[in-house]
């Protein structure tokens, strides 16, 4: 038999001390046991000024495109649009809208508090990589500490566990975006430098008058 | 349906290839997903993918269940399903226990016998009141000269078509990067009316961008699928032919029987 579910009881728990916010989404319990959802930043404004949603689905056109519509591969990119609430029925539509703005996060959140969740180091996930990014594990480690920088720090909300960087501890009104292991788009870029950084040290010095 | 009823303690995990840069690689796979959600076969159904989120190798913890069956939504047999996916999962092969779980690790959808039923029925609703003996089926593959398997899935599609004994003129299997060229579509059959059939589980780069320009249809890459106001007007009049083009095979809806198929024919096998 499948036991009831933890990842729910945990959000359930945490929505009787409601607001909290994951990433850009801020989560508020509403009369009647429900539960809204709105961009952090439209917290003060009135719900009549944002357009509602009443299917947790509807977060996926929320959080498929940016405010300029570009497409959003990479769901902690911090640039979730505005101007939106989604009005939810209890713990359930919250758990499937939150699944698809943060895919995961609230199950490394529920590992993370059992003390189940392994944190993988960035070496050893360059290691095991094949193909064409086999090529990123020699990606140097300065090369690697300023891609988690820009790649990580300032381009995603989730806090990379597997780095020695210092990223801002998630506040008391927060439920953690965790990220336990580098994921495939740091894979990706650490390719892109690692060959930067190949053809930089083999690159015949410029001749006089070039 | 009864075997299927025994699955209610299980999981499904659905893995598709995603992408960085096209938002309809991954629409397939999520709303099979949801589709397989509602019907209430499995404890749960979740998502994973290799350039989106959640990634493969965090699929562990999106997971309540001990028994979880995992289905490559994959067109063919190839580097994904034998090497990225064990090697993400952490696979020892077609089941592997750990830490109290049992995966089970399912064929892709694209190599099931049940896709070649999806081919004949979406060549028979792409165009359904021409003369299929005055017609030509071909089916459209990538292709590669990098590896010989990348052919294979479709040669065996096309022959399984033939011994459906549809009707039609001919049934042909054609690549975007092999020979024989789609590019050359009309150089392969001579008949009036010809259908293409994308096999490919996406519509995405390949098969709205690509495969249109060298079908001639289209003159540059257009936008991803979704961001298009209408599917194409079929059939177009081209190089003296009536040609039809279809989306993808991956985005018809009984692509959720062939994903079921496949979980049921696991559990035959390996019973």
């Amino acid at each position: 038999m499948i036991a009831p579910s933890r990842i729910l009881s945990l959000l359930t728990e945490r929505l009787r001390s409601a607001p909290f916010h994951l990433g850009q989404v801020r989560v508020a319990a509403g009369s009647d046991g429900r539960v809204e959802l709105r961009h952090r930043d439209d917290a003060a404004l009135d719900s009549a000024e944002l357009q509602s949603f009443h299917s947790p689905n509807h977060a996926r056109e929320i959080a498929q495109y940016d405010a300029a519509g570009e497409y959003r591969p990479l769901k902690g990119t911090p640039n979730l649009k505005r101007g939106w609430r989604m009005d939810l029925t209890g713990p359930e539509e919250t758990r499937v809208a939150l699944d698809i703005f943060y895919p995961a996060a609230l199950a490394l959140w529920a590992a993370q508090t059992d003390d189940r969740l392994r944190i993988i180091p960035l070496s050893q996930t360059l290691e095991r990589q094949t193909g064409m990014y086999r090529y990123a594990r020699t990606i140097s480690p300065e090369g690697a500490r300023e891609l988690t920088r820009r790649r990580c720090l300032e381009g995603c909300s989730r806090r990379p566990l597997w780095s020695d960087l210092p990223s801002p501890a998630p506040g008391p009104d927060e439920i953690p975006l965790l990220c336990p292991e580098a994921c495939s788009f740091f894979v990706a870029e650490a390719r892109v430098v690692a060959k930067t950084e190949f053809e930089a040290k083999t690159a015949p010095p410029p001749s006089a008058g070039d | 349906m009864n075997e299927l009823a025994r699955l209610a303690d299980s999981a499904l995990l659905l893995l598709g290839h995603g992408s960085t840069e096209n938002p309809d690689s991954s629409a397939p796979t999520l709303a099979n997903a949801e589709q397989i959600r509602k019907q209430g076969i499995f404890a749960e159904v979740q998502c994973a993918f290799w350039k989106e989120e959640p990634g493969f190798s965090i699929s562990d913890y999106l997971f309540e269940s001990d028994t979880i069956y995992a289905v490559p939504n994959f067109i063919s047999e190839g580097y994904f399903t034998r090497e990225v996916i064990p090697r993400e999962l952490g696979l020892e092969g077609p089941t592997t226990r750990r830490n109290g779980r049992t995966i089970h690790y399912c064929d892709p959808v694209g190599i099931h016998q049940s896709m070649t039923r999806l081919l004949a029925s979406r060549a028979r609703e792409l165009a359904p009141d021409i003369p299929v003996q005055d017609s030509a089926l071909i089916i459209v593959g990538h292709g590669t000269g990098l590896n010989a398997k990348s052919t294979e899935a479709i040669r065996v599609q096309v022959d399984r078509l033939e011994a459906l004994g549809l009707g039609y003129g001919q049934i042909l299997d054609a690549y975007m990067e092999e020979a024989p060229f789609i590019a050359d579509w009309d150089q392969l059959t001579p008949l009036p009316h010809v259908l293409v059939v994308p096999f490919f589980i996406a519509d995405g780069l390949h098969s709205y961008q690509d495969i249109p320009v060298l079908l001639g249809i289209e003159s540059a890459p257009t936008a991803a699928a979704s961001q298009r106001d209408v599917f194409r007007h079929n059939p177009v009049h081209i190089r003296g032919r009536s040609l039809w083009y279809s989306r993808s095979i991956g985005t018809d809806p009984s692509l959720t029987d062939v994903i079921l198929d496949q979980v049921h024919d696991f559990r035959s096998t390996h019973a």
